[in-house]
């Protein structure tokens, strides 16, 4: 270890010594190459010398430094660009690569790529590409959450659990049914529909690109599975040349993240147990008041008071923090090795990962390997083919089970609670935890889940005729679960269970399997300044899944499997199976046609027609279709001469769209099933839910319109402002029980969806060394209840409020407004909005309640930065989001049954405890039943505002000069050291409110990528 | 372009391939699509199935709003335990939720599996006569349904009083209640239906969880006894007796035990198929320390009775130091030991000492006050309690019949609907009291006697009306 720790040191001493040396050399030239429509640098560009054997590569930085001389020829080559050859000049070169068309005369044919991503969708879509090459250097495992703060309108929402899977949403909520992935964006793998968790559990270091897209125009292509968007992940390809093997190694620690919430220390704990009077509790029945009152005519009480507070003096002097003792530092590693390469006919990418990360609570990591091979064939002159290969493996630990959360410990255990009594070691009665002791709290369960995963998918294009090409995909997609929760013999819960049945296994086994396919053909015709463009395609999609599940009890103390399980136990302890078993498919046909005119004014159209077998067949065929108009103005010649806005494009598309999310058969027509339970010997038969003949899918009409403004040459500024509008939204709305059932899918109203993104990307600096990159985002989105079939407002429970209301946003928060605590009862008073007073006497009414605000944030953004100097590279990502509230639940405001457990900080100052308390948060603890109706609902007393502001990353690279690289024998192409943080800080100016597993985990690591 | 001929074969067979024309017709795996999906008696039985398990075993539900309880020190662990025992109208409100939704999720499985006769295949004599005999139990289970909402949603029977309501087929609407006489009518039309369909079955003490032609006949003189015809219901009582009733009046202790195991009994005519833990558990805190109930003083079992130990059990309450601080009865019954707390037992729902206390009741209601005496001295014998003597008669009589029939049935829940239909106050018990020290009491014309409707069907259903006063009383 030492001795790679010195090797280290040397590199980078080595390094920059070197570093300097090579500034002053005559004959290098450096420069960083950029996709000329993107401005985004390009990473893996062939930079050669005509007519020499000197060649080198960009790195992820687009940067490049070679030796040649004054007079001659240095190439860019890279897949997909059209080459460029330029006379050496200028020791710093930039280089802006174009993206290749199609050239009939050339053995190149167009790289292959998402068949879906022709070209004419661009001339209206609202398409965000981002360039994943920088991503993937991140200390992130998770594909989910590197996505974070990096689109606009893109929102991931992730726990703080290692291994769960974010909530990934893409200009808000599409339905207002919420269940699994009913609002997900299709994911798209090199044109193959993957499902989101094979998605989740990828390596970020095989792809290249993603492209997201947001409205009609761009998505309808895909059809009803792209009702809530698209995101196309492309993977890395081989290129021509010889090959480069890139090793990347990344190793750090996991850090344990911010509190959440400020807890007690022993003295205010003890404080509060005698201001609560819990006799149960140290701080009360160690009191002066307790004990004059047990003991009124004691001889000796002067001598029991002393030793009470002996007693509590010597609990003052225990301050555990839980945090600290729960919680802990663990690490982080990745290595990762590519090789990639070619020839003229073949090129290949292949890639092996291995990546490990720890979670805070004991217990929790995960680990994966993922594998990938890509290669790309060129048949013949004009016929090509692609294949790509992906395994993957990942694993995942978790102690939290649905009863189990060792993360809530932190805030129950008491400050004077210790995990063993320090004088005899032996775990000592909590008073937190009744009966119980410090060992029957933690490892109570254990979970372990693995997915295997493969996916392969092949790919042809064939140019027909000139401008006429058809191309074909079809792959598919494995995915094996597999999980274990164990409950072990000795967890508190199983005291109370007989031997025989005590411990508990859960065993799942689960396969997803899903095979996408499609056909498309383009053609192409240009007459003079005419550009026709049409394309038709069929595509398919068929999902199956197998679940097989066990659950048995009796598990021995040795064996954690199946083979464990008795089976001789009966009833509720026999040993019970489960199983689910799904297969659907859906086809579809689409047509796109596209006119430009001198590629100024565009015109764009598309149809797609999808039949899903998971409908009954009158109702299987349901479309999507968009319009779309371009007009680039660049061409204008007042873009041409002019120095500031150097070119404009205007985008408007105006779409339509059915979906299904939701609908499954057992809500359009009877469908029954058997249930787990038995009676008798019998199964049980019966319906499975409330089917609903008249359910339409639900059909969102989008407007979008956009603009793609260039400033100064070099900074990019986006607008997109869009509205859908959704009719027939689905939900599933409650019925009156004497029917049988409580709930029913139906189509209750229109929603309308509107937002508006702004995005401003470029280089704030480009000159000589120094180079600063920065995008600046920010967006808003509001969902309004527009109609509601029927009715003004909807109820889906038994609440006072409705939950959706005719003009409202959905999210809207209603509640009181609070007119503090009454100084001479300690209960809560509240105003109307007419002016009334109410106490915890009256009973609430529907006035009474005024909107306090919106549970979703609507506005959020994103600043990201890149700032180099030569060799050196700093970068920072900051993600914010405003304007939302919710309700602080005060959980850990004790009341005198609660309080045997730790209470937030300050409670003893906050809470009223006696008249004339002036000013308080929290009203008394002694409260009469009736006042739990007023002081369960949101008041302004007790909202707080969701903002933040999150230093997502921040990553400081060094990069070897080549001169360096060179002394150290030549055959290292890059070398590039880097320190990251990940989470590091997150600012809310609202503190003890939020929950501590709502925060994510800061990761620091240190990193080396070297191409050889 | 050689090259290419040689290729061209392999991509269209490929992008045929892709164009696979696979019906979209696809069936559904696990489950089965279509009305007709009841379609044979095997699968009929299994809807059937699906009533039965379906419909609430509330005993220890009701026994806590009953005097079958008191709470012990113990229920400060439980403050939802306590304001439910208190008849908290939030608690009770919750209960009801609960009750009123699997009551009619249990009628709605019903009715689907009898709309379903005209799909099922019935091609023998066997399976004609097992079609006949899960219709009876249907309409049976429906009666038990009906009769068990009439008790808890509508007032003490007056043949004008909101009912509640009747569903007669599987069907998505908004009923309104019908009145107490006309669901009355249609249990007592349901039952008349069931004992013509189960006559001629023969009767298996071993299948004692599929209702049978006795159990019917009993629960035909429990409905007959809500209505107050006292007649009606004699006349099943002593069907019942006569055909399936004590062989021998003396105390067999085996046949009362099996009564609380999964066994057959002489006594047990139906009983619930269990196999979720009898929530009996949540009453219990820790078996050192004893449960959050009791059970009071005055339903004492004498020495001798054959339920003392078993229905009821002795608990002592000490110190560390071994020395006792309370002595009190707790629940027996499915659990036959302090120690057991998981018990997946069948939960009885008609037994035959319930046709002795009708009977009885009955006979005593006409005046007939010997016979009256005898009907419960042949049960009390059968138990090994000592008899009522000839002295009691008249409304002390009458008392101590309703004594006795709280006493057998404590725990099981009927004994609610019994001071509901009598018109009794129930009395609250303080902590730890069981010579029963009222803390309150909850008069025999309160509200919450008729539990409230909830909410949600009162939103969907604008046909309903709610319970008088709960209006007020509940958003």
């Amino acid at each position: 270890m030492k001795k790679a720790i010195f090797s280290v040191i040397f590199l980078l001493v080595t390094a920059t010594s070197f570093g300097t040396e090579s500034q002053q050399g005559k004959n290098r030239i450096s420069g960083v190459v950029l996709s000329g429509e993107s401005k985004a640098p390009e990473e893996y560009v062939v930079v050669y010398i005509a007519d020499t054997n000197k060649q080198t590569l960009t790195d992820d930085q687009g940067r490049f430094s070679i030796e040649a001389k004054k007079g001659e020829t240095i190439v860019f080559n890279k897949v997909g660009f059209n080459e460029r050859r330029l006379p050496v000049d200028e020791s710093h070169m930039t280089v802006y690569l174009d993206q290749n068309s199609y050239e009939i005369e050339k053995v190149v044919v167009k790289a292959n790529k998402n068949i879906n991503d022709i070209d004419m969708r661009e001339v209206a879509g609202a398409i965000t590409t981002i360039d994943f090459t920088q991503l993937a250097n991140r200390s992130e495992m998770d594909m989910m959450k590197l996505l974070q703060g990096q689109v606009p309108g893109l929102m991931v929402t992730s726990s703080g659990e290692l291994g769960s899977k974010p909530v990934i949403r893409l200009r808000g909520d599409s339905s207002l049914y919420t269940s699994g992935t009913a609002n997900e964006p299709l994911f798209v793998l090199d044109g193959i529909v993957v499902s989101s968790e094979a998605f989740l559990a990828m390596n970020p270091e095989d792809f290249e690109q993603m492209k997201i897209l947001k409205d009609a125009a761009a998505t309808a292509l895909y059809g009803i599975k792209a009702a809530n968007g698209v995101i196309e992940i492309t993977s890395k390809r081989g290129y021509q040349g010889k090959p480069s093997i890139t090793v990347r190694a990344k190793a750090g620690i996991t850090f344990r993240g911010p509190r959440g919430v400020e807890m007690m220390d022993s003295a205010e704990k003890l404080e509060l147990e005698r201001l609560l009077e819990n006799s149960a509790t140290p701080g009360y029945y160690y009191s002066e008041k307790f004990i004059r009152s047990k003991n009124p005519d004691a001889p000796n009480l002067n001598a029991l008071i002393a030793a009470g507070q002996r007693a509590l003096d010597s609990l003052r002097g225990i301050n555990t923090d839980w945090y600290k003792e729960l919680l802990r530092i663990s690490s982080f590693e990745s290595y990762s090795l590519g090789i990639r390469g070619g020839t003229e006919k073949n090129s290949y990418y292949y890639s092996l990962n291995y990546g490990r990360q720890g979670g805070r609570i004991p217990g929790n990591d995960i680990r994966r390997i993922t594998g990938r091979v890509n290669q790309d064939y060129i048949l013949a002159k004009l016929l090509s083919l692609s294949l790509n290969l992906g395994a993957g493996y990942s694993a995942t630990n978790t102690p939290n089970g649905s009863d189990h959360d060792p993360g809530s410990l932190i805030y129950n255990l008491n400050p004077y609670e210790r995990k063993t009594d320090p004088v005899t070691g032996a775990p000592g009665k909590l008073i937190s935890y009744p009966d119980r002791t410090y060992s029957d709290l933690i490892n109570q369960y254990s979970k372990f889940s693995t997915n295997k995963r493969f996916e392969g998918s092949a790919m042809m294009r064939w140019e027909i005729l000139e401008g006429l090409d058809i191309s074909a995909v079809g792959g598919a997609d494995y995915l094996l679960k597999e999980s274990k929760g164990i409950v072990p013999r000795d967890a508190y819960s199983q005291t109370k269970v007989p031997d025989v049945a005590k411990g508990s296994l859960s065993q799942e086994k689960g396969t997803e399997f899903n095979v996408s396919t499609n056909v498309r053909i383009n053609y192409t015709k240009t007459l003079g300044d005419h550009d026709f463009t049409v394309s038709a395609n069929s595509d398919s999609y068929y999902l199956s899944y197998d679940d097989m599940g066990v659950r048995g009890y009796g598990l021995p103390s040795k064996l954690n499997t199946i083979a464990g399980i008795n089976q001789g136990l009966t009833e509720s302890y026999r040993p019970t199976l489960s199983g689910r078993r799904h297969k659907e498919l859906q086809v579809g046909f689409g047509g796109a046609a596209s006119y430009s005119y001198n590629s100024t004014y565009e015109v764009y159209g598309s149809y797609k027609a999808d039949a899903s077998s998971l409908l009954p067949s009158d109702k299987r065929w349901n479309s999507a279709w968009a319009v779309g108009v371009g007009w680039s103005l660049g061409r204008y010649p007042i873009f041409i001469k002019a120095k500031v806005l150097t070119d404009i494009k205007i985008r408007a598309s105006y779409g339509f769209t059915a979906s299904m999310a939701g609908i499954d058969a057992a809500s359009t027509v009877p469908t029954f099933n058997y249930t787990d339970n038995i009676y008798g010997e019998g199964r049980i038969f019966n319906l499975k839910a409330l089917y609903n003949t008249l359910l339409r899918p639900q059909q969102t009409k989008s407007i979008n319109v956009g603009a793609d403004i260039v400033l100064f040459h070099r900074f990019t500024l986006g607008v997109d402002f869009y509205n859908n509008r959704t009719k027939d939204v689905l939900m599933d709305m409650p019925v009156a029980p004497s029917n049988g059932f409580d709930k029913m899918m139906k189509n209750i109203g229109s929603l309308s969806n509107t937002g508006v993104e702004v995005k401003l990307s470029g280089d704030v600096i480009n000159a000589g060394k120094w180079r600063w990159n920065t995008s600046l985002s920010f967006s808003w989105n509001k969902n309004i209840v527009i109609e509601l079939y029927g009715t003004d407002a909807l109820y889906t429970g038994d609440s006072l409020l409705p939950d959706y209301e005719v003009g409202q946003p959905v999210g809207t928060m209603w509640g009181l407004k609070s007119l503090n605590i009454n100084p001479m009862d300690g209960m809560p008073s509240f105003e109307t909005p007419d002016g009334r007073e109410i106490t915890h006497k009256d009973k609430l009414t529907r006035d009474d309640f005024s909107v306090l605000g919106y549970s979703t944030p609507p506005y959020m953004g994103f600043f990201n930065n890149s700032i180099s100097y030569g060799p050196f590279n700093l970068s920072f990502d900051i993600y914010f989001s405003f304007g939302g509230i919710a309700s602080a639940s005060y959980t850990y405001v004790r009341d005198t049954a609660s309080v045997i457990q730790n209470a937030v900080a300050n409670q003893t100052k906050d809470m009223w405890f006696k008249k004339g308390d002036n000013g308080k948060i929290y009203p008394t603890a002694f409260v009469p039943t009736g006042g739990y109706e007023q002081l369960a609902q949101p008041s302004t007393m007790n909202i707080y505002k969701t903002d933040f502001i999150r230093l997502n990353n921040i990553q400081f690279n060094y990069r070897m000069p080549s001169k360096a690289l060179k002394k150290l024998g030549g055959f290292i192409k890059f070398m590039n050291f880097n320190i990251q943080a990940q989470s590091l800080y997150t600012y809310r100016p609202q503190k003890d409110k939020s929950s501590v597993m709502d925060a994510l985990q800061p990761v620091l690591t240190f990193g080396i990528n070297i191409t050889f | 372009m050689q090259q290419i001929k040689r290729y061209i074969p392999v991509f269209l067979a490929g992008v045929l391939s892709l164009l696979w024309g696979c019906s979209l017709n696809i069936p559904l795996e696990d489950e089965i699509s279509g009305i007709d999906a009841i379609d044979n008696v095997q699968v009929a039985r299994e809807a059937l199935n699906a009533v039965y398990y379906g419909i609430p075993k509330n005993s220890m539900g009701l026994s806590m709003l009953s005097e079958d309880f008191l709470p012990t020190i113990l229920i400060a662990n439980s403050k939802g335990l306590l304001k439910y025992y208190r008849w908290a109208k939030e608690e009770l409100f919750d209960f009801s939720s609960s009750q009123w939704n699997s009551y009619y999720s249990a009628l709605c499985f019903a009715n689907i599996l009898l709309d379903s006769e005209q799909h099922i295949k019935i091609g023998t004599d066997d399976e004609r006569v097992e079609w006949e005999t899960i219709k009876g139990e249907a309409y049976a289970l429906k009666a038990l349904i009906y009769l068990d909402l009439l008790n808890l949603y509508s007032d003490r029977y007056a043949p004008t009083n909101p009912g509640i309501i009747l569903k007669d087929r599987f069907e998505i609407g908004s009923s309104p209640r019908e009145t107490a006489d006309k669901c009355v009518a249609e249990i007592n039309n349901l039952l008349q239906n069931a004992r013509t369909m189960l006559k001629n079955k023969e009767y298996m003490s071993a299948r004692y969880y599929h209702i049978s032609y006795p159990a019917v006949v009993l629960l035909s003189a429990r409905a007959a006894l809500y209505e107050g015809d006292t007649d009606r219901a004699a006349g099943y009582c002593k069907e019942l007796i006569s055909g399936w009733g004590f062989k021998e009046y003396t105390p067999d202790e085996s046949d009362y035990t099996n009564l609380w195991k999964n066994a057959a009994s002489s006594e047990k005519l139906f009983a619930f198929y269990n196999d979720k833990q009898l929530n009996l558990s949540e009453y219990n805190h820790n078996p050192q320390l004893g449960d959050m109930i009791a059970i009071p003083d005055f339903f004492d079992y004498e020495p001798g009775d054959v339920r003392a130990g078993i229905a009821t059990l002795p608990f002592e309450k000490k110190k560390p130091d071994g020395t006792v601080t309370a002595k009190y009865n707790l629940i027996g019954k499915y659990r036959l030991k302090l120690e057991d707390v998981l018990l997946y037992t069948n939960i009885n729902c008609l037994r035959l000492a319930e046709a002795y206390f009708i009977l009885a009741e009955c006979q005593a209601a006409d005046g007939d006050y010997d016979d009256a005496r005898e009907t419960v001295n042949k049960l009390l014998r059968r138990r090994g309690a000592s008899e009522i003597d000839d002295t009691v008669t008249g409304e002390q009589l009458k008392q101590r019949i309703f004594d006795e029939k709280q006493r057998e049935f404590v725990g099981e829940g009927l004994n609610y609907f019994e001071l509901k239909r009598t018109g009794r106050k129930i009395r609250r018990f303080r902590e730890d009291n069981p010579a029963g020290i009222v803390d309150i009491s909850i008069e025999k014309d309160d509200y919450r006697w008729t539990l409230g409707i909830p909410l949600t069907e009162l939103h969907e259903n604008l046909n309903i009306d709610q319970n008088p006063e709960w209006q007020d009383r509940i958003n």
